[in-house]
């Protein structure tokens, strides 16, 4: 069973939606010094990632746009927000159970506790001091892909 | 003196002796006695005479005085209420009260007067005599049936203006009477109805208008009093007063009372439209309508005044109102422009007073109406800017605060950016960079976090003005340990010694704005220790008032004089080093004034600085 899922994951994608294209690419960086075989995309609006987590519209190859089996989202990007795409994803059955990490740069208690509401799994602020920030980007997939057990993967 | 003796059978001495008797009694105040008398004209009867009269005289003293009394004391409890009513009021009050005092001080001392005649009565027969001639009253004795005058004392001659005695002995009281009474009766019919009553109830006091045979009219009291100078055949002892000067005095108390009362109008009306004016949540319109409502009752003719207050073009009218030929009227002054007018009408023609039909005192009123209303509107104006004033403010600060979040917010995005690349890079190819770029990178590094500690500290600032704060019960000894909990590590690095007392009090406070300020007090006092020696930091506290008044003691750099008044400022970072951005403070200062208290320091160069904040108990 351990391996089927593994196999599993490692033809889906992990999704990063954030809209500004220097913290993208420091998170792919990040991703990949995990030494992660998943594909990553980077999505910079929230509904064109829409689209992608559901594979509709001009995503709907789902060979070359494999499904996500996590989503690195931020809170404020144009079109839909983090949070209406938190939203969409949490209500889907389909999408449901794929693991939503907030990484945003909201301290803002509030966001936290409506992220949590709408289902997200984890939430991160992503760190200001030098060399914190890769350590911390790093571990997201480490936890959420090797670490973290659950099930339909 | 018992009933049927006769007393011509008596000797002398038992005679003077039921004398001295009755007049003993009358000088205890027992008037009802009389000395019968022989009807002999000797010295025996004048004197019985003589004393019945005296006895007659006092009791008439006496029941003016309890009729003035209750005057007086009516007068009192209407001095009361009005003394209530206003004090402004109150001077005239005294004055009244002082001229009623004055009318009862003469009264007492008519009465002690007359007290010291009747136990010089006592003493000697004869002063009798000089009493009956010497007093102030006139004193006559009418004689059935015809009810003429038989005898008149000199002040009886006095009051009438009588030359001749012997005319007045043929005379009757309408003969010093003018034809009517003021009630309206002819004095002849009235006088038989008074004569009357006397006979039947024994007396009759009332007041009565008399004229001197000159012709001159005078007010007076008049007491009845039935009198047996013959066995079997009553007489009347008339004793007439000349109340003339009362009668003025009277009336100028009532004048005074009257305007009194006009004052009280007025008095009311601006009191109750100061009442009106003082409610602050009624709109302008609704005040001038409220008021406008409460002029006409203050006027002197209620039921046909009308009233309109016109203020920037509206109208404000009592329901009936009309214009009219009699009017009057003021303007109401706003930031000194005439702005509109306070109007009074009389619907009806009245007789004219001071000016037209209306009175000064109306004239007065309808003034300082105008005037309280322009006050008003002064005031209102004067809110609105100041209210206005305070919104922009809040809004100008709103505007401030939300600048200080998204500049050092969307800061932070960029920085982020800046440290991860060179974080990538230092990673990436630290074996192809040389010493040189390394220590270029480094600085920027090291720049890089400068700006992010000092951009969290402004969004903490920020934070700190802006957001509400979660007041609870917290213990200010659990806050403490959980703040040197997080800063264990400096505590290890510097063997930071901290003494903390054991009954720390619980307080009412945001816990986590509580955490910052503790946070950032214990980590300056070891921040800022001396190379000296190892950082000794002593917590206190005390009570003053209803405050706490906390305080942390620590023996390092101290602050010089010329910072004291700096450190709480923002961005004025006082010493060369770098181990803060200088906002920490302004923090700390910022919630502790959020929070009803103050801080404040006392240092010494070299020695140590002991910071002080206070508490309020219901923070």
């Amino acid at each position: 069973m351990e391996g089927k899922e593994k196999n599993n994951i490692s033809h889906k994608s992990i999704l990063i939606v954030e809209d500004n294209p220097g913290h993208a690419e420091l998170i792919q960086e990040s991703i990949k010094e995990a030494k992660v075989l998943n594909k990553i995309v980077w999505i910079d609006n929230g509904t064109d990632a829409v689209d992608y987590i559901k594979g509709s519209g001009k995503y709907d190859d789902r060979i070359e746009n494999p499904p996500p089996c996590l989503i690195l989202l931020d809170l404020k990007l144009p079109g839909k927000d983090g949070k209406e795409v938190l939203k969409i994803v949490k209500s889907d059955d389909l999408t449901r159970s794929i693991p939503v990490v907030m990484l945003t740069s909201s301290e803002q208690g509030r966001d936290m506790e409506e992220c949590y509401r709408l289902g997200a799994n984890s939430y991160i602020t992503k760190p200001v001091d030098s060399g914190d920030f890769m350590d911390k980007v790093q571990a997201i997939p480490v936890y959420w892909l090797l670490i973290n057990e659950h099930p339909n993967m | 003196m018992a009933k049927g003796e006769r007393i011509v059978d008596k000797n002398h001495d038992a005679y003077i002796d039921e004398m001295l008797e009755v007049i003993m009694k009358v000088a205890r105040g027992d008037y009802s006695v009389q000395v019968e008398h022989s009807g002999k004209n000797d010295h025996f009867d004048s004197l019985a005479m003589g004393i019945n009269m005296m006895t007659d005289d006092i009791r008439f003293i006496t029941e003016e005085k309890k009729f003035r009394l209750q005057e007086i004391e009516q007068a009192n409890e209407e001095l009361r209420i009005i003394q209530e009513a206003s004090e402004i009021v109150v001077k005239d009050l005294d004055n009244k009260r002082r001229e009623l005092n004055a009318l009862n001080n003469e009264l007492h001392k008519e009465i002690a007067e007359h007290k010291k005649t009747a136990e010089a009565l006592k003493e000697s027969k004869e002063k009798y005599k000089i009493l009956f001639k010497s007093s102030r009253d006139a004193i006559m004795i009418l004689e059935p049936p015809k009810w003429r005058f038989t005898a008149g004392n000199p002040a009886t001659l006095r009051l009438f203006d009588c030359k001749d005695e012997k005319k007045f002995s043929s005379m009757g009281p309408w003969d010093v009477s003018p034809e009517f009474q003021p009630d309206g009766q002819p004095s002849s019919d009235k006088a038989k109805k008074m004569i009357e009553k006397a006979m039947k109830e024994g007396s009759n006091f009332f007041e009565w208008t008399h004229k001197t045979l000159d012709g001159k009219e005078f007010p007076a009291t008049v007491l009845l009093t039935r009198v047996e100078i013959e066995k079997g055949k009553p007489f009347l002892q008339a004793t007439v007063r000349d109340i003339t000067e009362r009668k003025r005095a009277e009336t100028a108390l009532l004048n005074k009372t009257n305007d009194l009362g006009e004052r009280i109008k007025e008095m009311n009306c601006l009191l109750g439209a100061s009442k009106i004016m003082a409610d602050s949540d009624a709109s302008i319109d609704q005040v001038l309508m409220e008021i406008v409502e409460i002029i006409p009752p203050s006027w002197q003719f209620p039921d046909i005044t009308v009233a309109r207050i016109t203020f920037d073009e509206k109208e404000f009218k009592t329901p009936n109102y009309n214009d009219s030929k009699w009017k009057q009227y003021a303007d109401i002054f706003v930031e000194k422009e005439k702005k509109g007018t306070v109007q009074v009408n009389y619907l009806e023609e009245k007789p004219d007073f001071d000016e037209g039909p209306f009175l000064f005192e109306e004239r007065d009123l309808i003034d300082a109406l105008a005037r309280e209303i322009g006050k008003f509107l002064d005031r209102r104006h004067a809110e609105d800017e100041k209210t206005s004033y305070m919104n922009q403010l809040k809004e100008k600060n709103k505007e401030l605060d939300d600048f200080t979040y998204i500049v050092s917010h969307d800061l932070k995005a960029p920085l982020i950016t800046i440290q991860g690349f060179a974080d990538l890079l230092k990673r990436k190819y630290n074996d192809q960079l040389d010493k040189r770029a390394v220590h270029y990178l480094e600085n920027m590094v090291t720049a890089a976090n400068d700006l992010s500690v000092l951009i969290t500290d402004l969004l903490e600032f920020s934070r700190a003005g802006r957001k509400e704060f979660k007041k609870e019960e917290v213990s200010l000894s659990d806050a403490v340990n959980r703040s040197l909990f997080s800063l264990q590590g400096m505590v290890n690095e510097t063997h930071a010694k901290i003494a903390v007392p054991k009954d720390l009090p619980d307080i009412i406070y945001d816990p986590v704005r509580l955490g910052q300020v503790l946070n950032n007090l214990l980590a300056n006092a070891i921040k800022y220790s001396s190379p000296k020696r190892p950082p000794e930091i002593e917590l206190g506290w005390s009570r003053e008032n209803k405050d706490i008044k906390l305080w942390i003691k620590d023996n390092g750099i101290g602050i010089s004089p010329d910072n004291l008044n700096k450190i709480f400022k923002p961005f004025t970072r006082v010493s060369r080093d770098k181990r803060g951005t200088g906002i920490g403070l302004s923090i700390v200062k910022t919630i502790i004034e959020r929070h009803g208290g103050k801080i404040w320091v006392e240092s010494q160069m070299d020695k140590g600085s002991t910071f002080y904040l206070t508490i309020p108990k219901e923070s």
